[in-house]
């Protein structure tokens, strides 16, 4: 390589830098663009936690309604079992 | 609680330190800004997700997981493109009229037209990636060649390969000989 292509080789080096630096800036996100990306991701996240919190505990009304129907149940229970014994009293 | 803010903080450091990479990564293979945002945030919200997993978790280990998880995405990217591309190639095939030759000579010719962006789109993908992982995610050979899986000097030798390729494809290597190794990364 002689002295000239060497310093052409250089210019050329330098122009491809400065068009690699216009196109890395074009594209590169902002800060701002990532910030806002960011604020997106973790209010996305978060609001998916939430959403899996309300799915694993089960909300007021469903609890009032399963003492509710597991007292009755019982209660049923109960009330069968004294026919029962009474039906077997009689039979004896 | 205290837990949950060292979480945090540990995924805002990450966030800061790898975003543009990770943008970088996506971009060189899809070469689309948005959709290397859309990849980007979503790696990164699946990272918020299993952010536990953050924990005690070395330096050199987040930067690999974190790409394995935009390397799993891009995957489902190209398989859901595949797919539009399929559903779009049947939908058009009979209003397609065929090319025109001479159209096709002009499409070329503007194709070769000095610009950056088109040239650099035109690279094999390969040295797309790299050429975008250095440039625009500011990344050293030796942390492409990690996330990529291949040694810092095959890194070295893409990025000097894209920069030959480039300087040709817009005329800038007319009659000079482009030297190997011209390659200089950032702050080295």
């Amino acid at each position: 390589m002689t002295v000239h292509d060497m310093g052409r080789a250089s210019d050329e080096d330098a122009a491809l830098d400065a068009m690699l630096a216009a196109w890395a800036a074009r594209h590169s996100p902002s800060d701002e663009q990532l910030e806002t990306a960011r604020r997106a991701i973790l209010r996305e996240g978060e609001g998916t936690s939430d959403v899996a919190l309300a799915e694993a505990v089960l909300p007021l009304e469903w609890w009032e309604r399963f003492f509710a129907d597991l007292n009755s149940g019982m209660r049923r229970a109960a009330s069968l079992d004294s026919v029962f014994s009474m039906l077997s009293t009689s039979a004896a | 609680m205290e837990q949950g803010r060292g979480l945090a903080d540990r995924f805002n450091a990450l966030y800061d330190r790898h975003a543009r990479p990770v943008h970088a990564y996506f971009f060189g293979h899809t070469g689309d800004d948005e959709v290397a945002s859309d990849l980007m945030q979503e790696t990164f919200l699946r990272v918020w997700r299993h952010r536990a997993d953050l924990e005690d978790m070395p330096e050199e280990r987040q930067r690999y997981w974190l790409f394995g998880i935009g390397r799993n995405l891009l995957t489902d990217y190209y398989r859901r493109r595949a797919v539009r591309q399929i559903v779009t190639d049947c939908e058009t095939e009979s209003l397609e009229a065929r090319p025109d030759p001479a159209t096709e000579r002009a499409r070329e010719a503007r194709d070769e037209a000095l610009d950056v962006d088109a040239a650099i789109a035109r690279l094999p993908e390969d040295l797309r990636v790299v050429l975008a992982m250095s440039a625009l995610g500011e990344m050293t050979s030796g942390e492409i060649g990690q996330v990529l899986g291949r040694p810092a000097g095959t890194v070295r030798y893409q990025l000097s390969q894209a920069r030959h390729a480039l300087a040709e494809m817009l005329h800038l290597a007319e009659g000079a000989t482009v030297r190997g190794g011209a390659w200089q990364e950032v702050g080295a």
